[in-house]
């Protein structure tokens, strides 16, 4: 079978849009919560989980004919908690800034839903080039939900998008203007609110192929 | 190849360990090959804290701003003295607990004794655009500026509160709360209030004499007193940040 091959390329593009992690699967909602107010964070997070994924996917592929099964779960977890700290360790010693904002977010990886889903779901069976394809694709289809949500919270929330202004200080009620950030968005309620409308859009857009 | 029956306890058990053994290896290799590295990195970030708290940001070499700038203390101690501009400033160390972890922060004071030069609050784990902004919101950290530390009757009156909770207190010693974080805003006004406290001998010291008369008052032992204000973190669950 060849590297780019249509089953190959279904794999990949499956879980971005039709089979999406987050609003199809319905794995990974907790940390989207979580690192979403803002937008900067809900990037880092999304490519970390999308690195992450993809190479434990890859070792645990790699792996599958000789891992016993009924301590498979466990393996997994092992896998995927010692990738997760060399990973931190690597970014502390060579991009400390990064690894100083991403502090609780690279603990967060190693309890995402989504990891361990395609490790179970898709590395056991598959071979290390379609499983890495798989968490390529798994992870940016939750890092595009991230950043949509992280958009909208951001912008409605502080007004802002990436930390620069986009709402003028004059439009604010404090300097005479007549608006006011909503501070609902900040909260972690509203990010499920925004992703439940996410899910809801995507349905109604991918109607046809759900049946 | 006779296939290995991959059910077996014996082979279970081997797997577990041989992986257990790997892993250990690898994590503790990874961990002191980049040790080494990190340290210097840390040292690093926390020359950059404290020439924040002297409103030096951004500079291009911390290490040799750092040398150049700091007359006195090392890293961990809990003041430093600094020459900035030909003024002298005295740097007090804070340490306290944020919502979610420990914060800690830089306090910069002028030779009057009185009034903040600078601030940098830092945090382990405050709620990204939340509580964390005390650390990311350089406009909360410039707040302190100009501000007075002590009231009339020499208690440290300088705080942290939610508009519309000033009471009686001037405004002169007042910061504005991170909006929607108030637990955190809490957590600084504690923090600076106790470490400011503690310090207050420190601060007369340097305020009437020389840099040497602050120095003369034993740091370990202060040290471990602020240590000592550290109250145990206790995540209030149900009471999010508002």
């Amino acid at each position: 079978m060849s590297l780019f091959s249509k089953e190959n390329g279904a794999v990949f593009t499956g879980p971005i849009n039709l089979n999406n992690p987050v609003a199809v699967q319905v794995l990974g909602i907790c940390s989207a919560l979580a690192v979403t107010s803002q937008l900067k964070p809900a990037i880092v997070m999304g490519l970390s989980v999308t690195v992450i994924t993809a190479f434990s996917n890859v070792i645990i592929s790699l792996l599958r004919k000789t891992i016993p099964n009924r301590i498979r779960i466990i393996v997994q977890l092992v896998v995927v908690a010692a990738l997760v700290t060399i990973v931190s360790n690597i970014l502390k010693a060579y991009v400390y800034d990064v690894s100083v904002q991403l502090s609780v977010y690279v603990g967060l990886i190693i309890t995402n839903c989504i990891l361990m889903g395609r490790l179970e779901a898709f590395a056991m069976q598959n071979g290390p080039w379609e499983s890495f394809l798989d968490g390529i694709g798994n992870g940016l289809g939750y890092a595009f939900v991230l950043v949509v949500v992280g958009f909208i919270r951001e912008l409605l929330g502080f007004g802002s998008i990436l930390g620069f202004q986009i709402i003028p200080d004059s439009a604010y009620m404090d300097n005479g203007g007549l608006y006011i950030n909503n501070g609902m968005m900040t909260m972690p309620a509203m990010a499920l609110i925004l992703v439940a409308c996410f899910i809801w859009v995507h349905r109604a857009v991918n109607k046809e192929e759900n049946k | 190849m006779a296939k290995l029956n991959t059910n077996g306890n014996v082979y279970t058990i081997v797997y577990a360990a041989v992986m257990v053994i790997i892993v250990a290896f690898l994590l503790a290799f990874v961990a002191s090959a980049l040790k080494e590295t990190q340290d210097k990195n840390v040292a690093l970030d926390t020359k950059k804290q404290i020439l924040a708290s002297l409103n030096i940001r951004d500079c291009e070499d911390a290490d040799a701003k750092y040398n150049e700038v700091i007359t006195s203390g090392e890293l961990d101690s809990p003041t430093l003295t600094a020459t900035v501009d030909g003024q002298e400033k005295l740097i007090v160390k804070v340490k306290g607990a944020g919502l979610w972890g420990g914060i800690w922060g830089w306090v910069s004071i002028n030779k009057d004794g009185k009034t903040v030069f600078g601030t940098f609050f830092n945090h382990e784990s405050e709620t990204a655009g939340l509580g964390a902004r005390i650390k990311d919101d350089q406009s909360f950290q410039d707040a302190f500026q100009n501000k007075q530390i002590f009231d009339a009757d020499g208690n440290v009156a300088l705080s942290v509160l939610k508009k519309g909770k000033e009471g009686n207190l001037g405004q002169e010693f007042i910061v504005e709360a991170v909006t929607g974080a108030t637990l955190t805003s809490n957590g600084v006004n504690d923090m600076i209030q106790a470490g400011l406290k503690q310090h207050a001998d420190v601060i007369k010291a340097f305020a009437g004499g020389d840099a040497a008369d602050a120095e003369a008052i034993p740091e370990v032992d202060e040290y471990e007193k602020i240590e000592t204000i550290d109250k145990p973190v206790e995540p209030k669950v149900e009471e999010m940040e508002d």
